[in-house]
């Protein structure tokens, strides 16, 4: 009697061990990874890492620790992959490298179907964060240096001459200026 | 000062918005409100997230406890073979 009901104890938490690791499956996360934080959880708080020197800052929706390193997750309520989602990924490699010491080989992009990409974080995707980073810093220099030429208000800024029309992006020569890049804390 | 030094801090999610779309990063910089569309699908991204982490916390207690039962398991039969034993 005592055997047969420790039998059925030990399946019954074998099956609710099994059904919890598949519902994490289910839900995107690799077999072998570990969820260490996540955005909305009750007991893994989200975590805000920040780069004091780029001053930028960033809250992946998750963070699993899988193979030994410290992994970043964006969850999409959507279900295409688009290139604005490696790039904020490529963000959150980027301040976890420069916070945690240690780079993240990849992170996931998790789609609203539960479907996984996996995006390499290598020296490309790197520069092109890095690039963008220095687009939207003199794009913000400018709109600094409007306002305080023209005494412009926040909201006239894009109808002021500069931003009229079409948006138009700095060209090269603009961005090696490294006075223009770096942010006001820095200069 | 401490505000002006505030705005200088980007954010993953703004630099993601900004390669998706620039004008609409610039607009929201500049204090534009989204519109009731844009609204929305913010806060149905907020109760996806919500509902996701919720999912997951689950699966998390769920397999925590079978592993802690199991481990329970484990030792109670340890004990009764001892016990039948001596």
């Amino acid at each position: 009697m005592i055997a047969a009901l420790v039998i059925a104890l030990a399946i019954f938490f074998a099956w609710l061990c099994l059904s919890g690791k598949k519902s994490l499956c289910n839900l995107g996360i690799p077999v072998r990874a570990r969820a260490v934080s996540s955005d909305g959880s009750l007991f893994r708080k989200q975590r805000v890492i920040r780069s004091y020197e780029y001053r930028i800052s960033g809250k992946p929706d998750d963070m699993l620790k899988e193979n030994g390193y410290l992994i970043p997750v964006e969850r999409k309520q959507r279900h295409r992959f688009y290139r604005s989602d490696a790039i904020q990924l490529g963000v959150y490699c980027f301040l976890m490298e420069k916070r945690y010491g240690q780079r993240p080989p990849y992170g996931y992009v998790i789609l609203g179907n539960d479907e996984r990409v996996k995006v390499k974080y290598d020296e490309k995707l790197k520069a092109d964060v890095l690039w963008t980073i220095v687009e939207m810093r003199l794009i913000l220099a400018r709109i600094a240096r409007l306002k305080k030429a023209a005494g412009v208000r926040p909201a006239q800024v894009k109808k002021s001459s500069e931003f009229r029309g079409s948006y138009e992006f700095p060209d090269a020569d603009e961005l090696l200026d490294p006075e223009e890049i770096k942010p006001a804390g820095l200069r | 000062m401490a505000r002006r030094k505030a705005n200088d801090w980007l954010k993953a999610s703004e630099i993601g918005h900004y390669t998706w779309s620039p004008e609409d990063w610039l607009d929201r910089r500049l204090g534009v409100e989204p519109d009731e569309e844009t609204l929305e699908k913010m806060e149905a991204g907020e109760r996806y997230h919500r509902q996701v982490a919720l999912r997951t916390d689950w699966a998390v207690i769920r397999m925590r406890l079978g592993i802690a039962g199991i481990a329970c398991v484990l030792l109670a039969l340890g004990y009764f073979l001892l016990a039948g034993a001596s």
